[in-house]
Parts: C-alpha cells; structure tokens; sequence
C-alpha cells in the first residue's frame, strides 16, 4: 500500500516536473537559438545589414511600405516579425526588445512609449534629430510631445486616434430630436442621450456608449483640469469640480439606464464600433478606429445615416472642439544592435506610411503631407462626407489626453483604474473613490520621487 | 563462485550507474540549465533593484529592501489574503471527488464514460476554460438567465465583476477543472482496496454511508495527502485564471501573489521586487508543504 502511493506519487511529480521543464525549456532556448543565427547571418552578409522590426499589425501596405524602403535602401534588409495584436501584445514587445539582438524598431499604441521611456528602455533620439536636422513642430504639430518625456525625445509619433462622438442621424430623425450641435455641453449630451434611449431587456436601445479604457471617464474632466496639481501629486480632491463632474457623469448615465452599464461592458469585451454600429447605441463616444471598422463590412454591416462631432465640452469656459486623442510612436531599444538604420527605417516609415496608417482607422502624426488626399483615404468606403472627414484633421481641434503622463503615470493609471472600477460598478461611494486615488496615487508619486 | 558474486555484481551496477547518468543528462542538463539556474538567479534578483531593459549592467543590489517594502505593500498583502481565501478550492475539490469516485466505483453505469467525460476539463487549457466561464457567468449570460427565469431570483449576482462573489467564482472554476483529476486518482485508489475488507463490513452490518466514511476514506487518505499537497500548491501559484477572467479586479479584489508578481515585473519593469515576491510564494508553499508532512503522520493511513 505505502510503496504503491509512494509510487503514484513520484511518477506524479515527475510529471510535473517534466511538464514545467519542458515548458520553460522551449521559450528560452529558442530564444538564444535565434541570436546565436542572427549572429551568423550577419557575419556572412556583408555590408547589408538586417533590421528587426516586430509589429502588431502587418498588412499589404505596410508590407509595400518596406518593400519600397529597401529599394531606396540597398544595403538595409527588414525583418519583419509580426505579433499577435492582442491585450497583451505591447508586453510581448517589452520582452523581445529586453532579450536583445530580436528588434531594433519598438511600435508602441496609444501612449504605451511614455512607461517605456520612463524606464529607459529606449535610445535617446536627441542627436539623430539634430543630425538630420528635423523640425519635430513641423513635422508633427501638437503630436509631437509624444515623442518625449521629461523634454527629451526617444519616439518619434507615429499614428494618432483622434476622438469623435459618432451619432446616428436617423435615430435622431425618428425621434425628432435635433443633431448635437457644434459648440455642445454635457448637459446637452446628457439630455440627448436620455431623449434617445428606448426599449426594454436585449432589445433596449441607449442614449450612448462609452468604452472601459483607464482613461475613458476623464475625457470632460481633462478638457479643463491635469490629473496632476501644481506640485505634482495627483489632483484627485471632492474640490476639484471638473474630475467630480466627470466621475458623476458617467455614473449619473449608468445607473438611469442611457448607456450600457461600466460592469456589463467590461464583461462583453465591447467597444463603440460593435455597439454603435449594430444600432445598439444612438451615440457613442468614439475614435478615428470606428471608420476602420465601418469599411469592415463583413463585420460591421450597417445601413444608417452617421453624423461625427466632437466630444461634448464639460462647461461652456472648455476650449471649442475638444477631441481626446491617444498617440502611437516609434522608438528604438536601447538592445537594438542595428540603430542606425533602425533611425533610418523610422523616418521613411513616418513620411511614407500615411496610407498604411489611416487603413488602420488610425490619423498619420506626420503633418508633411497634402491633407486633402489624407482626407479622401480616410472616409473612402464610408458614408462620411469630405466635411466629416476634415474634422479629424482640422486646424482648430483642442486635442488633450485624459491619460496620467507626469510622475509614477503607470501606477496612477492603474490606480484610477482599479478604483473608479468599483465606483461605476456600485462598490464604492464617491469619496472614497477619490480619497483612495489620492491617497495611493500620492504614496506612487513620493516613492517615484524619492527614486530619482 | 558464490564469493565472486558480490564484487560482479557490484562492477555491474557501477557501469549500470554511469550509463543510467548518461542516459539522464539530456533531462538533467534541461533541469540545470532552465529550472535551477534561474531559480537560483531569481533569488540573487530578489536583493537587486533591476529594470531589465538595460541589461546586466542595470542590476543594482539593494540589500533586504524589496522584502521589507513587502511588509507595507497593500497590494502584496491583498494578495497574499485572496490565496489564503483560495486554498478552499483544495477541500471543496476533495470532498466532491471522494462523493464522485466512490459513485463511480460502484453505482453508475457506462463508468468509463463517465471517467472520460469527468477528466475532460482537467485536460483543457484554463484559458479557454476561463473565457467559455466568462460567459456563462456574464450579466445576461446563461447561468444568470436560469436563476432569474427558473428560479426567480430578482437580483442575481454580477459574479466576477463583484468584489464579494469575484473569488467565489473563481474557486467554483478551478472546483470544476481540477474535479475529473481528483476523482481519477480516487478511483485508482478505490480499485486498490481489497474487496474482502468491504465485504467483511457489510457482513458485519455496515451501511453504505458507514462502509464509506469508516473504511474507504481512511484507507484513501494517502491518496487524499498527495491531493492536498499538489492542490495547495497550485493554489498558491494561481495565475491564468485571474488574468484572463478579471485582470486582479474589481479593484483588487482577485488580485493573487503571481499575478503581483506579473504586475510588478511587467507593468511597473521592477524585476527585483517582482523577483522578491515569487521568493516569498515559494517560502510560504515550502513551509505549508513540510507542515503538512508533519501532520500527515496523524492522519494518513499507509
């Protein structure tokens, strides 16, 4: 009896221990497989040097894109390697570009570059800006504070999701209620959204839709208030009246019912083009991407009358024409064995990848190029109009971020995300919401300072 | 003849040895080479404060810092409180297998179905287990739709998304996928009994329930022990399922050491710290492991 559960036992654990082996073994050994060729490729090569660059979205203009920059550049090759885009693709990233020789271009999405520049995982870019002689305002305008952090550049911004609120006119049509009008308030956004919203159980129709991103409650707070105070701690106070606002706002509209509830998005995974555009929403507060997705037929099949605007201002003293955009970029590892011509593969890849960028509902940061023709890209295949298209571009948008980018931003986003989490979901009072954002962010920050 | 005998024998096993070794060192050197190296760089990493992008040069050694900033980490305690509150995984899962496999030893027909259909889940990624949950347990997913429409509960629970049903949820999830394995291994132990000691009970009057309780049980406790020590350490190592099915949330109220040990080493780039922590995981499972051999020799029947 004892011998034979001994025995089930060891072979038990013996099997556990292969399975673990066997499953740490094969990561890591491909992983020195591949430098130890790379190596060997290189010796063998000459003067022609292989880039590695890793993206998340490969397509058939991107892949045109390079074909045409190794034509302009005979002696650079591109490796392209192309990771699954998924929640956890930009950590997918971080552990290519910290195992060493596998990337020389970094792609970052939506402001994943600020943490990583942060921690000094990328090349100062400051000397190759200066040698080529770029103008970083011309080039990209208001996008280009984020190529930077603490003044210094080490990304150069890529592409930009440019926030709009999409509306469906014939709704608004069948109800009688007029289009949002240019220069509106949350007031009016909230009284639309009510008016709008209709029907019981599956069948309900709401006002609007908001996404779950971290950041998706402080698009009013953040037209007129930082996430930050004057010394730097978090300005998360029941006095600031702008965050309360935009806190409240939110809640306000889940628990009357006008927008599908913070819970059951984050259970569902959705987003504004699955809700909006299956006529689920009357409105929703969405990105640039939603015109992606309205070119995707085969997903997102819809048959109604879009109208775009921008976001609704938090009071009549906010900036007209806010619009909150989250910004891309393109960087090089401070692993990178090739940055030279990584820096040469980012600069050709910004000036001519606009086409590549805008079929990924994205807008092009680079500001170099005729607009009109970025116009007609974007809104091809779409029932928008030219003038619809135009907002995206316009001179006049007051872009702003509603993303913590100052001190210890990582563990702030994190927080504020945990924390309104369970305000939007019931759990938790206003108060304490914001008292615990303040207290724990403020500890993040001191501990952040303390370390530099 | 008889006196060359040992010596033979013993130059014999000597040969044998060494070629059993050599035969052992492709797996061996894997073990080395994967396992107890970074193992062992995983505690010189728990002293050092590291960002790993910069390489070697980037470790800093920082003495006991990491543990005792542990000692005042909210999150890490949050943790530490959700893998205690887990461990119930281990007797739920016990208790149900036992009532299962001795159904199976004896009352049901087609057993060997029903042993396939059984460990099925245990053979099944706990990903693809955990997002099929994820929607069973949605708002309007199917288990909330039965128990408001058969069973008229007017306010069913959020499940994952609640604090307070959040763990509970997940336990039930890990119940179900760890079920089929339990029972198995119960099954061969019931296989095992030999059916004169039953049959001498049940001559001597005993009931179902008691023939269960009094002989069975007593007579799987090495088998229920060698449960107990794989459940409670995979319960301290639980990880998958937290991060596909809540990320740690609401809040942190499903926030569990390996999944701090995630946050901190690739969110927040402190491998040290991280480090420090599974330091800590594998303390507390080695020390929960040797209490439970010494306590095993109150209650283990070999």
């Amino acid at each position: 009896m004892k011998k034979k559960a001994i025995s089930v036992m060891l072979t038990a654990m013996l099997m556990a221990g292969c399975f673990a082996a066997a499953g740490c073994g094969s990561s890591s050994s491909n992983a020195d497989g591949d430098s130890a060729s790379a190596g060997a490729e290189e010796a063998s090569s000459g003067d022609v040097v292989t880039i590695k660059y890793v993206t998340t979205q490969s397509s058939d203009a991107e892949n045109e894109l390079i074909a045409a920059f190794e034509e302009e550049y005979p002696n650079i090759k591109v490796d392209v390697t192309e990771v699954p885009d998924s929640n956890n693709a930009m950590e997918s990233l971080d552990i290519i570009a910290m195992g060493g020789g596998e990337m020389d271009v970094w792609t970052f999405t939506s402001g994943a570059q600020f943490s990583r520049m942060q921690q000094g995982l990328l090349v100062d870019l400051t000397d190759y800006i200066k040698e080529d002689g770029l103008d970083m305002e011309e080039w990209f305008g208001s996008y280009a504070e984020w190529g930077a952090y603490n003044g210094t550049y080490y990304a150069l911004p890529s592409t930009a999701s440019v926030g709009m609120v999409f509306y469906n006119k014939d709704m608004f049509d069948a109800a009688g209620v007029a289009y949002p009008s240019e220069d509106w308030t949350i007031e009016e956004y909230k009284e639309i959204a009510q008016k709008l919203t209709s029907g019981d159980g599956s069948s309900r129709v709401y006002g609007t839709f908001q996404n779950t991103f971290p950041e998706d409650w402080g698009i009013y707070a953040a037209q007129t208030t930082s996430l930050y105070d004057e010394d730097g701690y978090s300005n998360f106070t029941m006095d600031n009246e702008d965050i309360i606002t935009s806190l409240e706002l939110r809640k306000e509209l889940d628990d009357a019912g006008n927008e599908i509830s913070y819970a059951a998005n984050v259970a569902n995974f959705s987003y504004s083009s699955v809700e909006f555009l299956a006529e689920r929403c009357a409105m929703t507060v969405g990105y640039s991407w939603v015109i992606r997705d309205m070119k995707d037929t085969e997903n997102f099949g819809f048959d109604f009358n879009v109208g775009v605007c921008y976001f609704p201002r938090i009071s009549e003293d906010a900036p007209l024409n806010p619009s909150q955009v989250s910004v891309g970029a393109m960087g090089i590892p401070t692993t990178a064995e090739h940055p030279d011509e990584a820096w040469q593969f980012i600069k050709y890849y910004i000036q001519h990848g606009t086409a590549n960028t805008l079929s990924e509902g994205n807008i092009p940061a680079y500001q170099g190029v005729d607009k009109d023709a970025l116009v007609d890209q974007l809104i091809e295949g779409t029932p928008l109009t030219k003038e619809q298209g135009e907002l995206f571009f316009a001179d006049d948008i007051y872009t702003y971020t509603a993303v913590p980018l100052g001190t210890a931003a990582g563990e702030y986003s994190t927080i504020i995300e945990e924390e309104t989490g369970l305000y939007f979901s019931g759990e938790q009072s206003l108060e304490d919401t914001v008292g615990n954002i303040k207290t724990k962010a403020d500890a993040a920050i001191d501990e952040a300072l303390a370390e530099e | 003849m008889n006196r060359n005998l040992p010596g033979k024998k013993q130059k014999y096993g000597r040969g044998e040895a060494r070629s059993a070794y050599l035969m052992l060192l492709p797996s061996l050197a894997g073990l080395i080479v994967f396992m107890l190296v970074p193992m062992a760089f995983v505690l010189v990493l728990s002293f050092t404060k590291w960002n790993f992008a910069q390489g070697l040069d980037g470790i800093s050694f920082n003495g006991i810092a990491n543990y005792t900033e542990m000692l005042s980490d909210i999150r890490v305690k949050k943790a530490l409180a959700n893998n205690l509150v887990y461990l119930l995984n281990v007797p739920i899962t016990i208790v149900l297998a036992v009532l299962l496999a001795a159904a199976l030893h004896k009352y049901v027909f087609f057993k060997n179905t029903f042993r396939v259909l059984f460990y099925l889940p245990f053979i099944s990624s706990m990903v693809a287990v955990a997002m099929i949950f994820r929607n069973l347990f949605s708002e309007y997913g199917p288990v909330n739709e039965i128990l408001t429409n058969v069973f008229q509960v007017s306010d069913p629970p959020t499940w994952f998304l609640s604090s307070t049903w959040v763990m509970p949820t997940i336990i039930l999830i890990q119940v179900w996928h760890d079920l089929g394995n339990s029972t198995l291994i119960l099954l061969a132990g019931l296989q095992g009994i030999s059916p004169e000691v039953l049959e001498a009970a049940e001559v001597d009057g005993a009931t179902g329930w008691q023939s269960l309780l009094r002989i069975k049980v007593p007579l799987l406790t090495p088998y229920i022990f060698f449960l107990v020590i794989i459940g409670v350490m995979n319960s301290f190592k639980v990880y998958d399922i937290v991060k596909v099915l809540t990320n740690g949330g609401p809040g942190q109220a499903s926030n569990t050491l390996v999944y701090a040990v995630y946050y901190y080493g690739f969110r927040e780039y402190n491998m040290g710290y991280a480090s420090a922590i599974s330091i800590l995981v594998f303390v507390i499972i080695l020390i929960v492991t040797a209490v439970q051999f010494v306590g095993e020799k109150k209650w283990v029947n070999y």
